[in-house]
């Protein structure tokens, strides 16, 4: 009898975890027009289509869409255009187990080692320090360059995180344009949430806007005293994801 | 250059001398130049200005619409698979408008959130030099909606990016977001709407704060912000903590936790008060918030900051240690005298026997 009760339930859980999610479903898809449970509205499409040359009638004539907007394509282009590595060398362990700061390398000191050397030459340009937007598009809203970097830095053979460390930046830009334009580059304590770091209004930005990150006082991480057992083998990476926005 | 060489050679000594790894390779890898691709707007016709260089749109209710974006990788050899997402515009909390996905939950005085009303994010594959549209289908409420809804189509490059080979290394990932803003009237000007959600101290990022949370009620975004944070004690003129924020902005409905620094440790246990003056838009709110700090909350923010008490043991320790050392040796020199003295004694006594 308590066996059966037991079944019963569990089946009736089961069941319930099975149907859960086909619920949620439906409901946003009959929403039709309304959000519905759903982050996206289900009952619209996204298309992908070869090529820049995109008109909406193309689309309307395969029957996946009822709209019939037509697009025009604005010329000219907007993009990050280079990016330089941030190489911060080799950190004290007493930065680490202390705190403290570590400044960016000066990206001309000799390494020694043929086989990076090898590497360096193959990634020229990054080694450069440079940072550089180019704008081309002749619009009237400027741009917005924003940088996220993941607080945690990992090591790959295991060993313990190092966590909440953030970065500064500091530069002075130069523009192809204007040339007595000074964009400013400037962030600090940049985390996980995107912070803007250099921002171009309507009238500046314009061609090419580049900063050199090659000073040590260019950029660097502010690194909280460190509670792991850090083994001196290790080597720590993060990533820093760069966003060229456009927006109102 | 002196400099630069002392300092190298300072840190290559430390590191030598606490045995972190031998000088390797201060050397670069990771992606050459930067983003290999960009995105652009395909103006539908109700665009209101074509040169803006983001879309801001005239809707209406229960209207389906479309935009769309030029994808193109700029890459002569590499392939590459670029993720593009609708998303929501929120505020930061440097006092920013963010154009790129958060994980922050909409404001309560959102009616709509702009990823709702648009159609699925989607990977594509891009071969060099391809370039794709990717139209987005949205539909407009039936009932319209209030003001303006803010976010963008936001493009991340997903493709693989080599790993920086340095003992502290950053590698780049690269994004691009075109702003979108939905109206039903664009001429209407709306005045942005703040309030002054908790006040309350936490640590961010191990970083000692007094949190204030600032919403911005109303369905219209805004620039030029300016705010001035004081912290005094109750009853006393004198200011403890101070921020300002410069140029700041708002998406609308949106919310942001400003963050006043309180030093290296968690604010002392007491009574405060928060002055809190914001201008934007010829318009100025001025908050007072009286808060009290406890000495639970004190405890649990320097815990999470890390200022341990165990410093203290460590060093009382150390103290009590030299101590004892200090007192074995003068008890030691002390005996080694007696036992001389008495052993002089001694051979004096026999002498004198003899």
């Amino acid at each position: 009898m308590k066996h059966t009760k037991i079944g019963l339930i569990l089946t009736g859980l089961l069941a319930g975890l099975l149907i859960a999610p086909g619920v949620a479903n439906a409901a946003a898809t009959e929403g039709g027009t309304g959000p519905g449970d759903a982050t996206y509205n289900l009952s619209a499409n996204t298309a992908v289509t070869s090529g820049g040359n995109y008109f909406a009638a193309t689309t309307a004539e395969t029957g996946s869409a009822k709209s019939t907007a037509q697009f025009t394509i604005k010329a000219g282009t907007l993009q990050l255009f280079a990016v330089p590595d941030l190489n911060f060398g080799q950190v004290p362990m007493s930065t680490l187990l202390n705190g403290g700061t570590q400044q960016l390398q000066d990206s001309n000191v000799a390494t020694g080692d043929t086989a990076s050397s090898k590497d360096r030459e193959a990634f020229d340009g990054n080694n450069k320090g440079l940072l550089a937007i180019k704008d081309m598009r002749g619009a009237t809203t400027g741009w917005k360059l924003s940088a996220a970097m993941n607080p945690t830095f990992k090591d790959q053979k295991g060993a313990p995180d190092l966590t909440n460390i953030a970065l500064n930046l500091k530069a002075t830009g130069k523009n192809s344009v204007n040339t007595t334009e000074a964009l400013p580059l400037a962030g600090t304590n940049i985390g996980a949430t995107a912070t803007n770091v250099a921002t171009a209004t309507g009238t500046t930005g314009k061609g090419d806007t580049t900063w050199n990150l090659t000073d040590p006082t260019n950029a660097n991480l502010t690194i909280p005293k460190q509670a792991a057992n850090i083994p001196s083998t290790a080597t720590y990476q993060s990533t820093i994801t760069w966003t060229l926005a456009v927006g109102a | 250059m002196k400099i630069k060489t002392y300092f190298y050679a300072v840190i290559v000594a430390l590191a030598g001398f606490l045995g972190l790894a031998a000088p390797q390779a201060v050397q670069a890898a990771g992606t050459p130049t930067g983003a290999q691709f960009y995105i652009a707007p395909a103006y539908p016709d109700n665009q209101t200005d074509k040169s803006l260089g983001y879309f801001d749109l005239k809707v209406a209710p229960g209207q389906t619409g479309k935009l769309g974006v030029v994808v193109q990788n700029t890459s002569k050899t590499d392939s590459r698979t670029i993720q593009v997402t609708p998303i929501a515009a929120t505020t930061n909390n440097a006092g920013q408008i963010n154009y790129t996905p958060s994980k922050k939950k909409a404001d309560k005085s959102a009616q709509y959130r702009l990823n709702q009303l648009f159609s699925k994010p989607v990977a594509i594959h891009l071969e060099p030099e391809e370039s794709k549209t990717v139209s987005f289908e949205y539909i407009i409420p039936k009932d319209g909606f209030k003001g303006q809804i803010l976010g963008s189509i936001y493009a991340f490059d997903q493709t693989s990016q080599a790993k920086s080979k340095t003992q502290f290394g950053l590698s780049n990932e690269f994004a691009m977001a075109l702003g979108v803003s939905l109206n039903q009237n664009p001429d209407e000007k709306l005045i942005p709407d703040l309030k002054l959600n908790k006040v309350a101290p936490d640590a961010v990022n191990r970083i000692p704060y007094i949190i204030a949370n600032v919403a911005n009620v109303a369905p219209t975004m805004f620039r030029g912000m300016t705010v001035n944070a004081d912290v005094t004690r109750q009853g006393n003129a004198k200011r403890v903590y101070h921020k300002t924020i410069n140029d700041g902005s708002m998406a609308p409905n949106s919310n942001f936790d400003l963050q006043i620094p309180t030093g290296k440790n968690a604010i002392e246990p007491g009574k405060y008060h928060l002055k809190l003056v914001i201008h934007a838009v010829d318009k100025t709110w001025t908050f007072n918030r009286n808060f009290t700090v406890t000495d639970t909350q004190n405890k649990a923010i320097n815990k999470k900051v890390g200022t341990k008490k165990t410093n203290n043991w460590t060093l009382w320790i150390i103290v009590i240690v030299i101590l004892l050392l200090v007192i074995n040796g003068i008890l030691l020199a002390y005996y080694l005298r007696r036992r001389k003295q008495q052993s002089k004694h001694a051979k004096g006594h026999a002498r004198r026997r003899h």
